[in-house]
């Protein structure tokens, strides 16, 4: 992953958007569970 | 300090200092000094940028502020990833292309050299006040830990940092800031264990969250949308990817960072992955913050954590009336203490109304501890303007200062594995106190001290100042001397 040719960016960041949502879900979910 | 402290300390110093001159030896330009010779690869990028944003007042003020105002304060990094993504696409390529130096330089090429030299003078007057609050906090923790006049601290600090940023260049910076940013880290995981680990015996590492949970410390998300409230949801996502983009886009302590990137993709990446792992990293701190939180609803906290201030409030002429609130306060973490215990008991048993009533007087106890505090800040303040403020500061630096990790982190380890399998809400150990069964809280006058197992380790135990040194009077049998430093 250290050449510009073997990177999929749209594909990277999606994942990188991605994870904002799950991560979000799941500091809900946090939340939620203990409140 | 003990022998061993002052060799880790003295140890970490130098080698950080040695270590960056080292790996700086070979400039031999200003693209060297200043770039690392641009070519660093993704990993230290991310790593350093992370660091860069990570100072040391991160580690001492986040967790300070899980402890006061709970986890709400994550949501101002989400907007973070989509900063990074905007950036990537953006800013990098232009950046990489005209190879320049300063994101200024760009700005010269774009507008004329006025507004290069107006944008470079606010970012080094800014840069400079900021560096004056980051050279503070280290300082702090020395001058906390050794009792060192914090004047002498900084400057002792700041010399070292120089030593290496100096002859170094980036490179040096960027090589020992991975390092230090893997220590802080290392030292947040390990206040995490000795937090969870000096809890009572009984507690369950879920129970700990629910208590947690229900003193408002782990509200990681709220999507209430209101303007009055600091840290919401959508201020987190559109503000704070507004801030992130001026500063990861136009802050050279930033782009410094991603300009040392072998290419493009280098420097993409190396953005990416901060967006990626930053928000974690930042619930992981407030998460430790919390759990420091619980570990003081079972461990007589200080009425106020700095040592220093608190010592020299006693020799004031407000010494009576800060000793009159530390009484105070003292009474108030008895009844709380007894509150948590009859929250846990009846969470235990399932009585949905037990724990509302319990919940209830806990906030109450909660928020009257709360007004002591603040009530506190007066004398305080009176003594030294502003050091009240900074207390929060102090939170995690008195648990790892009064605390010294389980000898191994086998029994930390296995301290987790236990409350892992313990995940469902287990059957009562011990028979409940007598105020716990008892859905209707008494009087706060009436209340006694609930019977509070003994922490697992016994050298949380006794606290060096006075609140905590009467909290072990309630509670003889689970309190052993702390060892000395």
């Amino acid at each position: 992953m250290s050449s510009e040719s073997k990177v999929n960016w749209p594909r990277l960041y999606a994942a990188v958007l991605a994870e904002l949502a799950l991560l979000i879900v799941i500091f809900y979910a946090f939340t939620k569970a203990f409140a | 300090m003990r022998p061993i402290d002052w060799v880790v300390l003295i140890g970490t110093l130098v080698t950080i200092v040695a270590y960056g001159t080292w790996k700086g030896r070979h400039k031999k330009d200003l693209d060297g000094y200043l770039l690392a010779g641009r070519q660093l690869k993704w990993p230290t990028i991310a790593l350093s940028i992370m660091a860069t944003q990570a100072s040391a007042i991160t580690f001492l003020s986040t967790p300070g502020q899980a402890y006061t105002d709970g986890m709400r304060f994550v949501q101002f990094y989400l907007g973070l990833p989509i900063a990074m993504v905007i950036l990537s696409i953006t800013a990098v390529p232009i950046y990489h292309r005209l190879k320049i130096f300063t994101a200024y330089e760009y700005l010269e090429t774009r507008f004329g050299l006025g507004t290069r030299t107006l944008t470079s003078l606010l970012f080094l007057i800014q840069r400079g006040l900021s560096t004056g609050i980051t050279l503070y906090a280290p300082a702090l923790i020395v001058s906390v830990i050794l009792g060192w006049n914090i004047h002498v601290t900084n400057v002792v600090v700041g010399l070292l940092v120089v030593i290496y940023t100096a002859t170094g260049g980036t490179k040096a910076v960027s090589r020992t800031q991975v390092h230090q940013l893997l220590i802080a880290l290392g030292g947040m995981a390990v206040a995490l264990i000795i937090a969870i680990h000096s809890l009572p015996q009984d507690v369950t590492l879920v129970e700990a969250f629910r208590v947690a949970g229900r003193m408002g410390r782990l509200n990681a998300i709220d999507f209430h949308f209101d303007p009055k409230t600091q840290y919401n949801f959508w201020s987190g996502l559109i503000g704070g990817a507004f801030l992130a983009l001026s500063y990861f886009g136009t802050d050279q302590s930033q782009v410094q960072r991603y300009l040392t990137g072998s290419s493009i993709a280098e420097s993409r990446l190396g953005l990416l992955i901060n967006g990626m792992v930053k928000v974690p990293m930042q619930f992981f701190i407030l998460f430790v913050g919390a759990m420091v939180f619980v570990f003081y609803q079972f461990v007589a906290p200080p009425l106020f954590f700095n040592s220093i201030q608190r010592a020299k409030v006693s020799t004031s002429q407000y010494a009576a009336e800060y000793e009159q609130l530390e009484s105070q306060h003292q009474t108030q973490f008895t009844e709380k203490r007894a509150d948590v215990q009859r929250l846990l008991t009846a969470m235990r048993a399932h009585d949905d109304a037990a724990t509302a009533s319990a919940t209830t007087a806990l906030r109450e106890v909660q928020r009257r501890e709360t007004a002591t505090r603040t009530a506190a800040a007066s004398p305080i303040n009176r003594t030294q303007p502003g050091a009240a403020n900074r207390d929060p500061n102090y939170t995690i630096l008195t648990l790892g200062r009064d605390s010294t990790p389980p000898s191994g982190l086998a029994p930390a380890l296995a301290a987790l594995l236990r409350a892992a399998r313990d995940a469902p809400p287990p059957r009562p150990r011990h028979p409940p106190p007598a105020a716990a069964r008892d859905p209707s809280p008494p009087p706060a006058a009436a209340r006694s001290p609930a019977p509070v197992p003994g922490p697992r380790t016994p050298n949380t135990a006794e606290r060096p100042h006075t609140t905590a040194s009467s909290a072990s009077s309630t509670t003889p049998s689970t309190r052993t001397p702390a060892p000395s430093r």
